[in-house]
């Protein structure tokens, strides 16, 4: 999934301000474009060849002249205008580019304009034609030296290679005509694998906050992808690391519901504006809970105590927490003791927070489908 | 499950969005009833507004890229490419090739000075010593004409009606010829316009000679007619695609005030439609060389039809000011 790395990422910020994050395409697309419209090229102008000859035959001598002009012409347009006319059209794209996933867009999110599309072609000149003259030109009359015909190369590659080193991958033509070359989406909408199917696995909160938005994506990518024996290793270690008990036969079922429940619990989060973006991206609530408190426990405060403490648990001050332990204990009528402070902090904080977001969520469920 | 009824509810509008874009992408806006056509920039904004809650909400990393790349196709078709293309061509002719033309007239006249000083360069030198001409002049393009032709040889180019047979290919050959040359002066502007000066430096250099032989045996206003017919458009269109290619070499060397990267693509934009109108002069120029040169033998006539020519072009370009229309 080579769309995914985001330095590739480009802003592009429609007129309604959503920003559609164009992914600019690699070198290597570029280059297989380039070379199947190569073929394209030189197909093109075989059947041309062909045809021209054909006539010649077949029509006799009257028919010479025009079918060389024609021929002389398809050449020039062929040559000239193959790149500039299919990127002029709605798809801004070359045959080659549309079979690579590939259009052209210009810099600035605007219209790409004909002079654009004719600058960025334009300056194929020096980028391709020049060398590939260069070296027929040498090697074919032999009156241009092996030195000279180095040089020319070396001179004319320093516009071949321009993508390589710019970060936007821009082509000679693409800076003087303010385009850039950009991957197109995948067509088709997949499945969502969280349909509900009914489940015989259920995950706990803790089992849930073990992984984050990365480890979901790739384990997305997993069920959709990957072979029955990559399937079965990401079960097992997923198994291992949430510390499952019992047998595990349906493999796909055991993913597909962790899938969905993790989904699930990861987008509770979002809706909070909580995002977790890896199994690395410690949060407070999750630490694993040895306390457990009543409704009526946590009832006692409310969003300003709830702040509070989570500065508390982000100070590194052992006596404020002493202290702070001490006052809700003794607010909430705790009757056991309390041996572990931090985990008891930690704990009523998660719990605190899940009561009052649990709220939160169900206004923003409302919002949604009222939109 | 909230989120998947959110997809439920609204999957029938992105795949409507989906099958009209498929269908203007594929042939035209023409192609689309009116209900359609309506319907476009409204599911445009409700998956744009999907997209925002989806990326907000929802971890369905698949729905998500889906909405990006079906948002994406929708905003470039109604934002990002231009149509009407019988507009396009009008807005061209009778402004944007002019005007851009209009705009590098430092250019022009600069281009304008390095071919005549080649000109004269190439004049003197074989003047000096004649065998600066074979060092000018490729073999092939010579046909046989140097310091050692005799009159009568050189004369019969200027008046050869041999070639009648095959007098079209002949301008097509001219054609594309002279095109690819203008082309690649311009493309190498890129070059901060030092290759460009260069070659047009040499042009006028091959002209010079030419010139000088013949002025030698007493042919010089023959030759000068013979040149004038198609001359003045092709070496017009010459010195524009170098005025072009020099605009890009200095917007890139000397931005000013502007980025380089905006001055690049300001310069890109004037010299594209500039060298449009440079292939179609110099597909006239092919005509004219290929048939009128061969068919109209004499003098006067054949200065007429040159001059009448770049009188057409000067005036075209710099007396026609048309105010673009709306914006």
């Amino acid at each position: 999934m080579a769309y995914k790395s985001r330095d590739m990422r480009r802003r592009l910020v429609t007129p309604e301000g959503v920003d559609l994050g164009v992914v600019l395409g690699e070198i290597g697309q570029r280059v297989s474009a380039f070379m199947l419209d190569s073929l394209v090229l030189i197909g093109a102008l075989v059947v041309m060849t062909l045809i021209a000859l054909f006539g010649v035959f077949g029509v006799g001598e009257a028919a010479f002249q025009p079918i060389v002009i024609l021929w002389l012409l398809g050449f020039f347009v062929l040559r000239n205008f193959y790149f500039i006319i299919m990127e002029m059209r709605p798809r801004a794209a070359t045959l080659g580019k549309r079979w690579s996933g590939l259009r052209v867009v210009a810099r600035d999110g605007g219209r790409l304009t004909g002079d654009a599309v004719i600058a960025r072609n334009l300056m194929r000149e020096i980028e391709v034609f020049l060398p590939l003259s260069l070296l027929a030109g040498g090697g074919a009359s032999g009156t241009v030296d092996g030195y000279t015909t180095l040089f020319g190369l070396g001179w004319t590659g320093i516009f071949l290679l321009f993508p390589f080193f710019n970060a936007d991958r821009l082509r000679v033509g693409d800076l003087l005509a303010g385009t850039w070359v950009i991957q197109t989406r995948p067509k088709k909408l997949v499945e969502d694998l969280s349909v509900a199917r009914t489940s015989l696995f259920t995950f706990t909160a803790d089992q849930l906050s073990t992984y984050g938005v990365y480890e979901l994506d790739t384990l997305d990518n997993v069920i959709r992808n990957s072979d029955g024996l990559a399937r079965s290793m990401v079960a097992q270690t997923i198994i291992d690391r949430i510390r499952w008990t019992s047998d595990v036969t349906d493999i796909d079922g055991f993913l597909t519901a962790y899938y969905t429940q993790l989904r699930a619990h990861l987008e509770g989060g979002l809706l909070l504006g909580r995002r977790r973006e890896s199994k690395h991206d410690a949060t407070l609530s999750t630490a694993t809970s040895n306390f457990s408190f009543t409704g009526a426990q946590l009832g006692v405060y409310g969003e300003l105590e709830y702040e509070k403490l989570g500065e508390v648990l982000r100070m590194n001050d052992a006596d404020a927490r002493l202290r702070v332990v001490q006052a809700i204990i003794n607010k909430i009528g705790w009757d056991s003791d309390v041996a572990d402070v931090d985990g008891f902090l930690k704990s009523y904080y998660a719990a605190l927070r899940e009561r009052h977001e649990r709220g939160l969520f169900a206004k923003h469920e409302y919002l949604i489908h009222h939109m | 499950m909230s989120l998947a009824t959110f997809r439920a509810e609204r999957e029938e509008d992105w795949a409507r969005l989906e099958s009209i874009l498929d269908r203007v992408e594929r042939k035209s806006p023409k192609a689309l009833d009116d209900d359609d056509l309506f319907a476009l920039p409204v599911l445009y904004r409700a998956t744009l507004s999907s997209l925002s809650v989806a990326r907000a909400t929802s971890l369905d990393r698949g729905m998500v890229d889906y909405l990006e790349g079906l948002s994406l196709r929708a905003y470039l078709y109604l934002y990002g490419i231009e149509r009407g293309i019988g507009t396009r061509i009008a807005q061209f002719f009778l402004i944007d090739w002019p005007g851009a033309i209009r705009s590098l007239w430092i250019e022009t006249w600069v281009a304008f000075a390095l071919l005549a000083a080649g000109t004269a360069a190439g004049y003197l030198l074989v003047q000096s010593d004649p065998s600066w001409f074979s060092a000018l002049m490729p073999g092939g393009m010579a046909e046989g004409r140097g310091p050692d032709a005799s009159a009568a040889a050189l004369k019969s180019i200027l008046y050869s009606k041999d070639g009648n047979n095959f007098l079209g290919p002949f301008a097509a050959t001219l054609f594309t010829h002279n095109a690819q040359i203008s082309l690649l002066c311009f493309a190498l502007g890129f070059a901060f316009g030092v290759p460009t000066m260069m070659l047009v430096i040499y042009n006028g250099a091959m002209l010079g000679a030419l010139m000088q032989v013949y002025a030698a045996k007493g042919l010089g206003v023959q030759l000068a007619a013979w040149l004038s017919i198609h001359g003045t458009t092709e070496l017009y269109a010459i010195i524009l695609s170098a005025a072009a290619g020099m605009r890009i070499g200095t917007a890139i060397a000397f931005p000013g005030a502007k980025s380089r990267m905006t001055a690049a693509r300001d310069a890109g934009h004037i010299g594209a439609t500039a060298m449009i109108g440079v292939v179609i002069m110099l597909g006239v120029a092919g005509l004219l060389e290929g048939f009128a040169r061969q068919l109209v033998n004499t003098e006067v006539m054949r200065f007429t039809i040159g001059g009448a020519m770049l009188v057409l072009w000067l005036s075209y370009f710099y007396l026609l000011r048309l105010a673009p229309r709306g914006v």
